[in-house]
């Protein structure tokens, strides 16, 4: 289900953001992103708490969030510097976002064959 | 115990609500009392509320001292499972905010009203409504 949502995130950045003009595009774009992201946001403790023992969910939890908080620090100047190189034009942000988001999709398809090998059922 | 699916529901709903509620306030008493007090009055506000959760939020089941030990903070490393997971949040958390941070400023700069700009935030909170609920 993660793989699922995290796909749907970076194609909606992708494939939505990218070529929209009005606010017709923007006003679904950000309902959309607001509920993929917010799957996502939603389904990583019960990930970890998957793959964890009982008494291990707490500190591997906060250690998952230790770890990922540096790329939210990355994340944003790297976006801005972007920005700035293009002029302003924000192409460039949203290619970056979007390859990003997907990057870390495909990537959630490897951690799902690492845990539960290639099968589609439920683990 | 029968309870805490709905609890957890609500709570994540009411994480929601803020992000909805905030900025919209933000963006209407800001011409009114300037950036100094909206700020003030957003952090008296989570004070307020705060206030409210720790007097009456008591846990569960009672703490458990552990001891510290290092060993203890290196062993989820060992374990692939979490850290293939690690390093595709890594990945994943690197463009999530990009989107939240930009939109607003790239929608005017694409010609958006002002007015209707503002409230893209609040939609895009809106779309928080716990989809996990949903899918899990």
């Amino acid at each position: 289900m993660q793989c699922i949502v995290c796909y749907l995130t970076g194609i909606l950045t992708l494939g939505l953001w990218l070529p929209a003009t009005g606010s017709a595009a923007f006003i679904p774009f950000a309902a959309l992103y607001g509920f993929a992201s917010g799957g996502y946001i939603s389904l990583i403790p019960a990930q970890i708490a998957y793959v964890s023992k009982v008494e291990q969910i707490g500190l591997r939890t906060g250690m998952h969030f230790a770890v990922v908080a540096f790329a939210g620090l990355i994340g944003n100047p790297v976006a801005g510097a972007i920005v700035n190189r293009d002029h302003g034009g924000f192409n460039g942000l949203q290619i970056f976002s979007g390859v990003t988001l997907l990057a870390g999709a495909t990537s959630f398809v490897v951690a799902r064959i690492v845990t539960g090998g290639f099968t589609l059922k439920r683990i | 115990m029968k309870k805490r699916g709905a609890a957890y529901g609500i709570m994540a709903a009411g994480s929601g609500l803020g992000g909805v509620i905030l900025p919209i306030m933000v963006s209407h008493i800001m011409p009114k009392i300037g950036y100094g007090w909206s700020m003030r009055v957003c952090g008296f506000l989570i004070l307020g509320l705060m206030a409210i959760a720790n007097v009456t939020v008591k846990s569960r089941l009672p703490p458990r001292p552990r001891t510290f030990k290092i060993a203890h903070f290196i062993e989820p490393f060992t374990d692939m499972r979490w850290v293939t997971i690690t390093i595709s949040s890594f990945l994943f958390f690197m463009g999530l905010f990009i989107p939240i941070n930009f939109v607003e400023v790239q929608s005017l700069a694409a010609g958006m009203s002002v007015n209707l700009a503002s409230y893209l935030i609040p939609i895009l909170n809106a779309g928080r409504y716990d989809p996990s609920k949903l899918v899990l």
